[in-house]
Parts: structure tokens; C-alpha cells; sequence
């Protein structure tokens, strides 16, 4: 389907719809509500992390709610087994004769609120990755196709590392973006506080369907790249490995750099963010916009990283600044 | 690669713009650096007191402008820099690098349209003339502050002492030049003047061309003296091979017995040798050769044999006179042998001595008196003896070859004796040019002073000085130890007379010394200088048999 005015507007008005109505019950966090959502019209996956109590859990519910989708909700313990993610075989009674039955876990919905996803073991954790990468779920040789669209929004508690299982590197890198949630400004406190306080909590109705993601996001993909920006993103994808090139601080602290994937997703970031602005082409600017939730997560430290307990985040400036030069 | 125009002229101004910035920055950097280097280079020159060479500047500008010339081509804007500055300027969001490439990849397609459509308004409002770039004021002010340092130091003048120095430098390259043109014209003059092979083979002229050629015109005065003195060692060495002290020694000996001859011939002879005129001495001894005889014709014709005794007389009265000089010159070197290194003028004479044959010249002259002895001998036999075997006339032959080797060595001292001359005129137009260069004196060469009727001169006015080697006071001149006239004298004890010769010895001394000063006047005409010295002459000449 070739771009066209129309379909541009519908992104545009989609998203704004879907964000208004998402403001109406979560206040401030414009960033990372417009990150959620463009991550969501790209089709990737969010990992949302935060101290506990930021609402990180009602911006998910929020969005399922403004989106017409089915929206389900697994809460990760330890003791949470992959068939539980996943579903299961059951032994059932049908008319007389016992058949095993497949019973589809939560995953099959459209967006899965995957909450505390570090407190699984990573067996566990390791049963979203099919779900995650491929949208499909294999169970006893049967592989199940997932509705599309599917979104899995993981929350993780950077603090609470006692009994947690941090995600493994291949998982992570199955996660669009990576946001951290921060605190709230005095007076966006004072609005969280007036909103929830009483009797009566905003209702938001949903705005948007499942067609319109699956449409923003073929919308978004004709936006037009020049070879200059193109080459800007490598730089910046390729800065954030430790070869001669890289920033120096790239050299000191990076095991390993960020994938093509991340690529991919920045790409298709600063696609939806152009369309956000407006335009219909990728500037330099939408690439540094994303380069920040596309690529902490993908970055190894090396140990001396970890041991200074350096921040990815100022990693991933240093390759956008060294990229720039 | 863009098919829109607003684009691409947009592009151009910026490019334009841009370069016109960078061409700014550059001039002004590029007055700045070398402001710098030049003064840096500046007081090189100005720390040591010289005035900066305008090279300086001419080559650090050079150097700088093409400096700046590069970098300036290096650093303009490329048109993907232009797009890529374009666009961060009027915040354009790469927009112009999206147009140009969707332009050319897909022209019609739905995204170009869509993507001008957002740009196309914002092209229209950008204005390449409201780009601005800040005046490098601080730089400015910097560069013109060192550039007026650099022409302040180009301005300076050298100090006294330099200037000083670099005029007396000037000075000397002049002066040296002079000194050359003028050395390499006298060669000239020289090599036209010669006139006996002897002479030329002496002088070797060629060689003293060359390195009078090779002199560097040097504004070092003391290189300059260095090099005239090498040459003036060099002439000084050729002269000494000429040198031929001990002969014209023993010519002295013969001229004085030769004055002591009754005979005119010989006479005319001591009077030529004495006047060092070996030329025409050498011709008047060749003129004493007799004719050859036939014993036979002279026995039959008594005139002939009258004759030939009559030549042989003539030629028998000088060789026995040149022989008793030969003698006492012999003895002289014999007493001179005992002596040892005393005899200073009996040294450092190559080939002294020895003739053409090698043959010393008493030597020459003992033997034309044994063979005119011989061949007087043969004559008296002759006339005595009628029955004297014919062919002893071979003693008259050798007679004749004697005299003639006589006369050979003489015509070659007198060759030598002229190239001996040129070569000490030589040297002492080297020695005039060393004193020009080092400032000594303030005209070189002989030429008169001054200037032409009506022309104002500071100098004096002089006669042309004459040149000694004209005036016929060679050896005064030359400074020869032992040649010239002594200002002592010694009583003649021996003589015999009772009456002292002081009184008539310092007459004459001072009819000499008056005579010498008189001729060497510049203010004096040749003629007369001529009549005085022929007058002094007749004098001493005519005073000389009293003593």
C-alpha cells in the first residue's frame, strides 16, 4: 500500500487519539507513553523499568484499555513455569473419550502485560522468546499463531535484585525499547494524587482498534530514509562497539556493541517519530531521539563498565556524539 | 542529482555563503600566521642589527598565501556538505538530503510528493543572506597588530655598525671587482708586450689569467687579501724561478773588466752589459764572430788573413776579458762554496748557472776565450807556418759557436729579465689591487687622478705616477738585497793613494739618491727625467776613471 496523505493523517491522528486518551488517566510521562506507543506501531516490544509504585503497570492497562485489544497480564514469580506463559496440554473429557487438549496460555492476546518479568527463572523467561521474536507459540509439536497485533509490555524492578533473575543478553535484544520510568514533578504528583485520590477514577474508552496499529505501522515503514541518514544510523549503531573508531569511552567500557536489530528498530523509531513531526522523511534528529531506548539495553559492559557502574545511556550519547564527528 | 531547482540554487548561495566566510576566517588567519612567523624571522635579523631582507616577507607571504590557497580549497564547501549544512542551518531536518535523494531514486513516487510538500514551504522561507558569521574581531585586531609589528621591523634600518659593515662589504665586492677587471686588463697589456719566446715561457701568463679569473668577489676584505696573496705568492714563486742573480752577477764582473778593454768593440760591450742591455750586448757580441777561414785561402791571400786576425783581436780582446771575469766570478763562488749558507744570494736560484745546455756562464765565457785563443793560434801558425796542416780551423768554428751560446744566453737573461719585470709589475699591480680592496688607498691603478677640466674633485690633482720599471731604476725598486746602493761605505785602505774616496763616494751617492728621487717624481715630464738621468750619467761616467 503505497503512502498516501490519508494514511499519514490516520497515523498522526490515531496516535494522538490514543495518547490523549492515555493523558486522560496518566499524568505527565509524556516520553515514555509516546515511546510505548511507538513501539507499539512498530510491532516491537517494550521493557518498561522503574522503581516499584511509578504506574508502570496502569500506563500498560491504560494503553489495552485505549486500544481495542485483548489485553492479558502475567505476573512473574519464581515459581512460574513456562506452560503457564505459554499454555498447556490438558487431559479433557470429550463425550466420553479423553483427548488431550490444548489450553492457550496468556500470551495468546494481543498486548501481555509481562509484570516483574525478572522475578521468573529464565526458563521461564526464556518461553516469551518464541512468543516475542517469531508471534507463534510451539506446544507438544503444534505451533500456535498468535493474533496479530502482539505487544509484550515487561515491567523489571531495577532495585529489588534479591530472588530476581536478570534477562538474558538474546532476550533483551527481542525488546524494541528499553524505558525507564522516573519520578514524577511535584506537580504532576499533585495531579496523580487529585486523579486517584477519590471515588471516582477516569474511565478511558478505547480509541483505536487493532487494524489501526497493524496500519500505522505499514504507514510508517514508506517513510523514505536518505543514504546520509541511513549512514548516520550505522555510524551510531556500529559507534557502540569497542573497534578503533568508537569514542573512547566506548573502548573502555563496551564488551559488545548493539545488533543490526537495534538498528532495525531505531530505523523504524525515527520512522514513526518523523511521521510524529510531521514530515515525511528521517532526519538525523529522530535518530538521536530514539538511539537512547533503542540501544542501553543492548549494550554489554565490559567488567570494568560494570565495575564503575557506568550508565549505558551515556554510552550511547558518547557513539551519537563520536558518529556526529 | 536534483531535479529542483529551488534546491539546488539554495545549495549554491549557501556554498557561496559559506565559502565567502571561510575565505575571510582564512585571509585573516592566514595574516595572523604569518605576522607571526615573519616577526619570529624578523628578529632573527633584527636581534644581530641588520635591516630584515625584504626575501623575508616576499617568501613567508609566498609560503603563507599558498598555505591559506590549499586550506582554502580543501575546506570549501563540498555540495554534500552544503546539503548537510543547508539543512542543520534553517533546520530543515534533512530534508533537502531526503529531496535529492527521493528526487532522483523516485521522483513520482507518492513519498517524494508528500516529502516536498512539508519541504517546499520552509525552502521558500530560507534566506541564505541572513546566515551570519561573527566578525573574528579578536583575531582581526590580533593580525593587524602584527602586521604593523612586521612592517615597523621591516621598516628598521640596520644599525650603524651594521651598515657600517655592509657598505665596507660593498665596498670590497666593488673594489675586489675593480681590482680583478683591472688585474686581467694588465695581463692583457702584458701578453701583448712580450717579445721573446724566453719571456713568454716565463711569464705563463695563462695560469696567473686563470686565477686572476677565479678571484671571488667577495665582500670580505680579509678573503679579498687572502686572495691576492695567494696569487701575489704565486708570482713571487715564478719570479724566483726567474731570478738570475749570479748571472747577471758575472755579466757585472765582465762589463767592469770589459770597460778596462782597449778595444772599442768591447768597450761598446762592458758598456751594454753594464746598462743591463743584454739584448743589444748579446747582438753587439754576436757581431765579434769572425769569418770563418780557409787556411789554405789565408795563406795565399795575406788581406784575408790580415783580416781575420784583425776580427779575431777584436773577438780575442772581449773573450779575454769575459773570461777574467769568469775567473773572478769563479773565485767568488769558490770563496762564496767555503762560505757556505752565508752567500744568501748564491741560494734558493733554481737552475742559477746553468744555461740553456746547463752550463754555468763563466763556463761559457772561459770557453770562447780558449777556443778565440785556440783559433789565434791557428792563425799565427798560419802566418808563421806555411806548412801547417789545413783543418785546424775548426777553433775559430767553435770560437764562433762559443759566442754564438754566449750571445743565446744572453738574448734568454734578457727574456727572463723582461718576463721577470712584467711578473713584478704584475705583482705590484697585485699588491696596488690588495691595497685598493683593503681600503688602503682610493684609486687603483695608474691612471691620473682627477677629473676633466671643469668638473669638481676633492682629490688631488697628480701626474700619472710613473711606473719604475719604465724609469730604468729596476733594481732600487725591486728592494733586491745586496743590489741597491749602500749607505755605508768602507775606506779603501788598499788603494795605496793615501787619499780618501769617502767624500767622492757620498758625492756620488747623493748625485744618485738626487737622481732617483728626480726621476720618480710624478710632476716631473718623461723628456726631462730622460736629460737628467742621461745628465748624471755622463756624469758618474765621466767621474768614474778619476777614481
Amino acid at each position: 500500500m503505497p503512502a498516501t496523505e490519508p494514511a499519514v493523517d490516520h497515523f498522526k491522528e490515531t496516535f494522538d487519539r490514543i495518547r490523549t486518551a492515555v493523558s486522560t488517566f496518566i499524568v505527565g510521562q509524556e516520553e515514555i507513553i509516546d515511546d510505548v506507543l511507538i513501539a507499539i506501531c512498530c510491532g516491537g516490544h517494550v521493557l518498561l523499568e522503574g522503581v516499584p509504585g511509578l504506574g508502570k503497570t496502569s500506563l500498560i492497562n491504560t494503553i489495552a484499555q485505549a486500544i481495542d485489544v485483548e489485553f492479558k497480564r502475567i505476573q512473574f514469580t519464581p515459581d512460574l513455569l513456562p506452560s503457564d506463559v505459554v499454555g498447556t496440554q490438558i487431559l479433557m473429557d470429550r463425550e466420553g473419550r479423553r483427548e488431550l487438549v490444548f489450553q492457550p496460555g496468556p500470551v495468546f492476546c494481543n498486548m501481555l502485560l509481562a509484570d516483574e518479568i525478572n522475578r521468573a527463572t529464565p526458563k521461564t523467561q526464556s518461553a516469551l522468546l518464541e512468543t516475542m521474536q517469531e508471534k507463534r507459540v510451539t506446544v507438544a509439536n503444534h505451533t500456535h499463531t498468535l493474533q496479530l497485533p502482539f505487544f509484550v509490555m515487561a515491567t523489571q524492578n531495577p532495585i529489588e535484585n534479591d530472588g530476581t533473575y536478570p534477562l538474558p543478553e538474546a532476550q533483551l535484544d527481542r525488546f524494541f525499547f528499553k524505558l525507564q520510568v522516573g519520578l514524577p514533578s511535584h506537580d504532576e504528583f499533585r495531579q496523580i494524587l487529585d486523579r486517584t485520590g477519590g471515588n471516582s477514577r477516569p474511565h478511558v474508552s478505547p480509541v483505536a482498534h487493532g487494524e489501526d496499529i497493524l496500519r500505522m505501522g505499514v504507514t510508517l515503514r514508506e517513510v523514505p530514509v536518505a543514504p546520509e541518514v541511513q549512514d548516520y544510523l550505522v555510524r551510531v549503531v556500529r559507534g557502540t562497539h569497542p573497534n578503533e573508531n568508537a569514542a573512547k569511552s566506548i573502548k573502555q567500557f563496551v564488551r559488545h556493541g548493539a545488533s543490526p536489530r537495534a538498528g532495525q528498530a531505531m530505523l523504524a523509531a525515527a520512522r514513526a517519530r518523523a511521521l510524529l513531526d510531521g514530515r515525511f522523511h528521517v532526519s538525523r534528529e529522530d535518530i538521536d531521539s530514539v538511539a537512547l531506548p533503542a540501544l542501553r539495553h543492548r549494550l554489554i559492559l565490559s567488567f570494568e563498565g560494570e565495575a564503575e557502574g557506568v550508565k549505558p545511556d551515556f554510552l550511547v550519547k558518547d557513539a551519537i556524539q563520536a558518529a556526529k564527528a | 542529482m536534483s531535479t529542483r531547482p529551488e534546491i539546488e540554487s539554495l545549495l549554491r548561495q549557501f556554498a557561496r555563503r559559506h565559502d565567502g566566510f571561510l575565505f575571510r576566517r582564512v585571509a585573516i588567519t592566514t595574516v595572523l600566521a604569518a605576522s607571526a612567523a615573519a616577526i619570529v624571522l624578523s628578529l632573527f635579523w633584527v636581534l644581530r642589527g641588520h635591516a630584515v631582507p625584504v626575501s623575508v616577507f616576499a617568501i613567508v607571504g609566498a609560503v603563507a598565501a599558498l598555505a591559506a590557497w590549499i586550506h582554502a580549497l580543501r575546506k570549501r564547501m563540498t555540495p554534500p556538505a552544503a546539503v548537510r549544512g543547508a539543512d542543520r542551518v534553517f533546520d530543515l531536518k534533512d530534508g533537502i538530503a531526503s529531496a535529492r535523494h527521493l528526487a532522483s531514486h523516485a521522483p513520482d513516487a507518492a513519498a517524494t510528493t508528500l516529502q516536498w510538500r512539508w519541504l517546499a514551504p520552509r525552502l521558500a522561507t530560507c534566506r541564505v543572506e541572513e546566515i551570519s558569521e561573527p566578525f573574528p574581531k579578536r583575531a582581526a585586531i590580533v593580525a593587524a597588530v602584527l602586521g604593523a609589528i612586521v612592517i615597523t621591523l621591516g621598516l628598521l634600518p640596520p644599525s650603524p655598525a651594521v651598515r657600517a659593515a655592509e657598505e665596507l662589504a660593498h665596498e670590497t665586492r666593488q673594489r675586489v671587482e675593480e681590482s680583478k677587471q683591472e688585474l686581467e686588463k694588465l695581463i692583457e697589456e702584458l701578453e701583448k708586450d712580450i717579445t721573446a719566446p724566453e719571456e713568454k715561457e716565463g711569464l705563463k701568463l695563462d695560469e696567473f689569467r686563470k686565477l686572476v679569473k677565479s678571484i671571488d668577489e667577495t665582500g670580505n676584505r680579509a678573503e679579498a687579501a687572502r686572495q691576492f696573496a695567494r696569487i701575489e705568492q704565486k708570482i713571487r714563486d715564478a719570479s724566483r724561478a726567474l731570478d738570475q742573480q749570479r748571472d747577471e752577477e758575472t755579466l757585472k764582473l765582465a762589463a767592469g773588466e770589459l770597460a778596462k778593454a782597449e778595444e772599442t768593440e768591447a768597450r761598446q760591450l762592458g758598456k751594454k752589459l753594464d746598462a743591463k742591455e743584454l739584448k743589444e750586448a748579446a747582438e753587439l757580441l754576436e757581431k765579434l764572430a769572425a769569418k770563418k777561414f780557409d787556411p789554405k785561402d789565408l795563406k795565399a791571400d795575406k788581406k784575408a788573413l790580415s783580416q781575420s786576425k784583425q776580427d779575431l783581436a777584436k773577438m780575442r780582446a772581449a773573450s779575454k776579458r769575459l773570461a777574467a771575469a769568469g775567473k773572478q766570478r769563479q773565485g767568488a763562488r769558490q770563496a762564496g762554496g767555503g762560505q757556505g749558507a752565508n752567500n744568501q744570494g748564491g741560494e734558493g736560484q733554481p737552475g742559477e748557472g746553468a744555461g740553456d745546455q746547463g752550463q754555468p756562464l763563466e763556463d761559457l765565457m772561459a770557453e770562447l776565450d780558449d777556443a778565440a785563443a785556440e783559433a789565434e793560434k791557428n792563425l799565427e801558425e798560419i802566418e808563421f807556418d806555411p806548412d801547417a796542416e789545413p783543418g785546424e780551423c775548426e777553433a775559430m768554428g767553435r770560437a764562433n759557436g762559443a759566442l754564438g751560446k754566449l750571445g743565446k744566453r744572453m738574448r734568454g737573461m734578457h727574456g727572463k729579465r723582461m718576463a721577470q719585470g712584467k711578473l713584478d709589475q704584475l705583482r705590484q699591480a697585485l699588491g696596488q689591487a690588495q691595497a685598493f680592496t683593503q681600503g688602503r688607498t682610493q684609486m687603483l691603478g695608474q691612471s691620473p687622478g682627477g677629473k676633466e677640466a671643469g668638473t669638481g674633485s676633492s682629490w688631488s690633482e697628480r701626474k700619472e705616477r710613473d711606473d719604475s720599471q719604465k724609469n730604468g731604476s729596476l733594481t732600487q725598486l725591486q728592494g733586491r738585497h745586496g743590489s741597491g746602493p749602500s749607505l755605508s761605505a768602507v775606506e779603501e785602505s788598499e788603494s795605496g793613494t793615501g787619499v780618501s774616496s769617502r767624500r767622492g763616494e757620498t758625492k756620488q751617492r747623493e748625485f744618485a739618491r738626487q737622481t732617483e728621487s728626480f726621476v720618480q717624481r710624478d710632476d716631473v715630464p718623461e723628456a726631462l727625467k730622460l736629460g737628467v738621468r742621461n745628465y748624471f750619467e755622463n756624469l758618474q761616467s765621466a767621474t768614474r776613471p778619476e777614481k
